[in-house]
This record gives C-alpha cells, structure tokens and sequence, in this order.
C-alpha cells in the first residue's frame, strides 16, 4: 500500500523517526540558527568592505597559489553573506546549513593546516582581514580555541540540515499559504 | 484507499516540512526526511552558484573589485626581495598588450623608445647613473593589486634585470622580465609602436615657438637663441627635473630643439646619437607632443650675430663685448 519503506514496521526504528521529526526541533533551530547567521553575517561585512585585505589573510595560510587567491576573495565573502540572510531568514534552510557546513569544514581544514605548520600570520582572517601588513609588524599562531569554535558552529549547522523542518521562517511560512490557498481551493 | 500518500504531496513541494504538511497523518511522523536532506544539497548548489554569480557581478561593477587572477606574490615576509637569483622571466608569446591587469614597462633610453617600443608600453628609462624616475614609479604602485609588471630592454636584458632589482627593493611585486627583448618581440613580428618627430629643414618664425638649446653648458654660457631654454644632452643622466618641469607649463607651445651641428637627413637608428634629437626623444618618450627639431645648426653667439662667428675658446672673458677679445 505504502511505496514508502514505513520506519514504523519496527518499534526502535519508529521510535528514531518520532524523535527525529520532533516538533520541538522546530524551536530549538531559532536561537541556533540566529547565532550562527549572526556570526557569519558580522564575519562577511569587513571582507565584503575590503577585499584585497581579505585576499592578505588567505594568502597568509599559504595554502593556495596566489594566482586564485583573489577568486576566493571575492566569491567567499559574498557566499557568506547570503547564506547567513537565508538562514536567519528561514528560506530554504537545509540547503543554507549544508553551505555553512562546507564553509565551516574549509575554515577548520584550513585553521588545522595552519596550526599543525606553525604558520604565523597577522590574523587568522576569521572577522577582521588581515591587510597588506608585512609579519615583521604583527604575527601570531592559530590557537586551538579558533578550531572548537568552528567545529561547534559546524555541529550547530549539521543540526539544522538534520532536524530543522524551517517551520519558524519562510520556508514554514510559504508551506502554510499553500496549504491555506489549497484548502480553499 | 491513497496509494502514494506521503510521495505525492512532497513531489509537489520538495521544501515543505512534513511535519507542518501531515501533521494529521501519523505515517509523516514516522519517516526520516530522506528526501528533504538530499534535496538540501541541490539547494546548497544553487546557493553556491547564484552567491557566485552575485559575487562577480559585484566585484566587476565596484571601483574597487579586485582582478580575478593575480600575478603578483603576497609579500608576506616584509619588504626584502625575495628575487635574489632567479629572475622571473616572460616568453613573447604569452604577453598580450592590452591586458588591464599587465603594464608593459620599456627600461631602454629614450631614442630606443621612440625607434619601436611595445604598444602601450610606459617609459621608464635606465640610465647608467642615475636612479629610476621616482614619478612612474610611484604610478606603478598604484596600479591594482596583482598586476603583472613586464619589464622590456634590449635582447640582452641586463639592463631590464637591473631595473627588476632595482624595482622589487622598491616594495613592488609581480616583476617579469620580457625574455629576449624587444628583438624577440620584433622576430616574432609582433607589432610595434613608433614614435618620430617632425625635423624643420630651416626655421620659421613663429611667435609662439619655444627653443630649446641642446648643446653643453659652455656653449650656451657663451650664447643663445632669444629665450631658449637650455637641456644639454646627456645619455647618461636624465634631463634635470626643474628645466622638465618648466616645459610642462608651458606644453601648448611648438617646442624646437637646436643643436650645434647640423643634424642628418635621417635621425633614427644613427649611433651616436645626434644632441638634438637625444633631447627631443626625451622630451617625446616622456609624453610631449608638438616637439621638432631645426636642421640647422646653431652657430653664432646670440640671435643676430656673424653666422660665421664660432663660440669664442675656452678663457675668454664673457663679460666683454661679443668679439671685444683681442
């Protein structure tokens, strides 16, 4: 009858599914989802203002050849950006958090990279970009505490593609017009 | 009895939650959103992919958007270059004139400019003694982020690595040195641009004319044309900065360089370099126009004197009459 292979022919099984599409999900992924829109949209804004500067902060972990760096530079800033509006906003929720993840997994790929070489920079690029400043001037290492706040942030955002149904947003927002317009068809 | 419950309602709205959506059917509940998670990925695809489209557009209409490859090195490590050995080098045949994010730099003197120098080329001569112009220099600072700085001389190249030493210790990155030259660019047969300068075969006299004496110090102590203004010729200095910067004020005005022998038919390419046309390419090559040069050399003391009078030897007093010497 039911095409769709049911979870609830095993107790267990449905157990996992009941949780899972638990609406409390829905109410929980609102302070996450703001936390982490919030960091990234106050992230994006100094590297939309001033590329070049954050074209420095790439190029400090020496991870790329400077030819593509300014590719990044500019795309980066700007995927950010809308990313956190979409997923404060609740619009197509999953599919920004999957964004932030990839994002998030590159930050911390990168961080890891720079602390296990010991690559001293100006800043890690994270908020501020780090500029045309020489390292004679200013430098530092990456510390670990960079890496714990991303791998949160990352498991924050594997949260909301796993769990959140986008009911407090546009998403749910636009499901409810539809099923309104639908039941007074 | 509905066959396809759950599938149906989803293939119409792929984003809905069906929590929200079957709220009153228990079997909703009961199944992990496959779909919706799989589906999240072609979502973060489409993201990616608008954000990146957005990002160019953005970058190709702000002033300041960056190029989108860069040619230059980070100078990560402070202002010491780090070309001690290796220089890096350019073949002609990848160089494209025209490219916003290259400046060709011509380092040869100035009468090898003007014979034929890259299109676009600027002019930044490299002189035996003196140190490179600090005004292009400057300008080449200013260029964008990134930006490729292809340094041509002669087939040799000494003199373009000399200037790539002597640029990258100025703090500027992205310096190549055309391999082979501008005769490789020649034997390529890559176009070139010209430049000439008109010769007048005697003198017209017009009131707006400005002259400008080539000869050494000396000679022009001794006399000159009404009003010239005196940049003898030097190959191995550049012309002095103040007398420049006096021609620049007064650029609308026909500029006419005289010399003390008679200049010959053809002015290119002849070596050594006659004086009056060494002036003149300097003064074309630095990017005065209206510039020609008098075929007739200058003889006589001051305007109106014997032709035929030769600027007195050397220990005689000037402050006698013309001729009063015995």
């Amino acid at each position: 009858m039911n095409r769709i292979p049911s979870a609830s022919s095993s107790p267990p099984a449905a157990w996992i599914a009941g949780a899972w599409n638990h609406p409390v999900h829905a109410w929980i992924s609102v302070p996450v989802r703001l936390v982490v829109g919030v960091t990234f949209l106050i992230a994006a804004w100094p590297k939309l203002v001033a590329p070049e500067d954050f074209a420095w902060s790439i190029a400090m972990y020496q991870m790329m050849t400077p030819k593509y760096v300014h590719l990044l530079a500019i795309i980066l800033p700007v995927v950010e950006l809308v990313t956190a509006i979409t997923f404060i906003a609740g619009f197509r929720v999953r599919g920004a958090a999957v964004v932030m993840c990839g994002m998030l997994v590159m930050f911390i790929v990168a961080l890891a990279y720079a602390f296990i070489h010991d690559i001293e920079m100006t800043s890690c690029g994270c908020f501020t970009p780090a500029g045309a400043k020489a390292l004679s001037e200013h430098k530092e290492t990456v510390g670990t505490s960079l890496l714990w706040r991303d791998i949160w942030m990352l498991l924050a955002c594997g949260y909301v593609w796993l769990f959140d149904t986008g009911r407090w947003g546009l998403d749910g927002w636009f499901a409810h017009r539809r099923r309104r317009s639908s039941k007074h068809a | 009895m509905l066959l396809h419950p759950v599938p149906l309602s989803r293939e119409n709205n792929p984003m809905t939650d069906p929590v929200i959506e079957k709220s009153n059917s228990p079997s909703a509940r009961d199944v992990i959103p496959w779909r919706e998670l799989v589906v999240a990925w072609r979502d973060a695809a489409l993201l990616v992919v608008l954000s990146t489209v957005a990002a160019l557009a953005f970058n190709f209409l702000r002033s300041d958007g960056l190029p989108l490859l860069r040619y230059a090195p980070f100078d990560l490590l402070g202002p010491c270059p780090e070309i001690a050995d290796e220089i890096p080098r350019i073949s002609p045949d990848k160089l494209r004139p025209g490219d916003p994010n290259l400046i060709i730099v011509d380092v040869r003197l100035a009468w090898d400019f003007l014979e034929g120098h890259l299109p676009g080329a600027w002019f930044l001569p490299m002189y035996e003694t003196a140190p490179l112009d600090e005004a292009v220099v400057a300008r080449l600072r200013e260029a964008k982020p990134g930006t490729r700085i292809v340094l041509t001389g002669a087939a040799g190249t000494a003199t373009a690595e000399r200037a790539l030493t002597a640029l990258s210790g100025q703090g500027l990155r992205g310096l190549h040195v055309l391999e082979g030259g501008v005769e490789a660019w020649v034997a390529r047969k890559r176009p070139l641009e010209v430049l000439t300068i008109p010769m007048l075969v005697k003198e017209v006299a017009k009131s707006g004319n400005i002259y400008i004496d080539a000869r050494d110090d000396e000679a022009f102590e001794d006399g000159h044309r009404d009003g010239a203004i005196h940049l003898p010729f030097d190959d191995l200095l550049p012309p002095d900065p103040e007398t420049l910067a006096r021609l620049q004020e007064v650029k609308g005005h026909p500029l006419v360089v005289y010399a003390g022998t008679p200049v010959p038919p053809r002015l290119g390419g002849a070596r050594p370099v006659h004086p009056a046309y060494g002036v003149a390419a300097e003064l074309v090559a630095r990017g005065f126009r209206n510039v020609s040069i008098l075929g007739e050399p200058y003889l006589g003391r001051t305007r109106g004197s014997d032709p035929e009078e030769v600027p007195s030897t050397e220990g005689t007093p000037v402050e006698g009459a013309p001729g009063g010497a015995p």
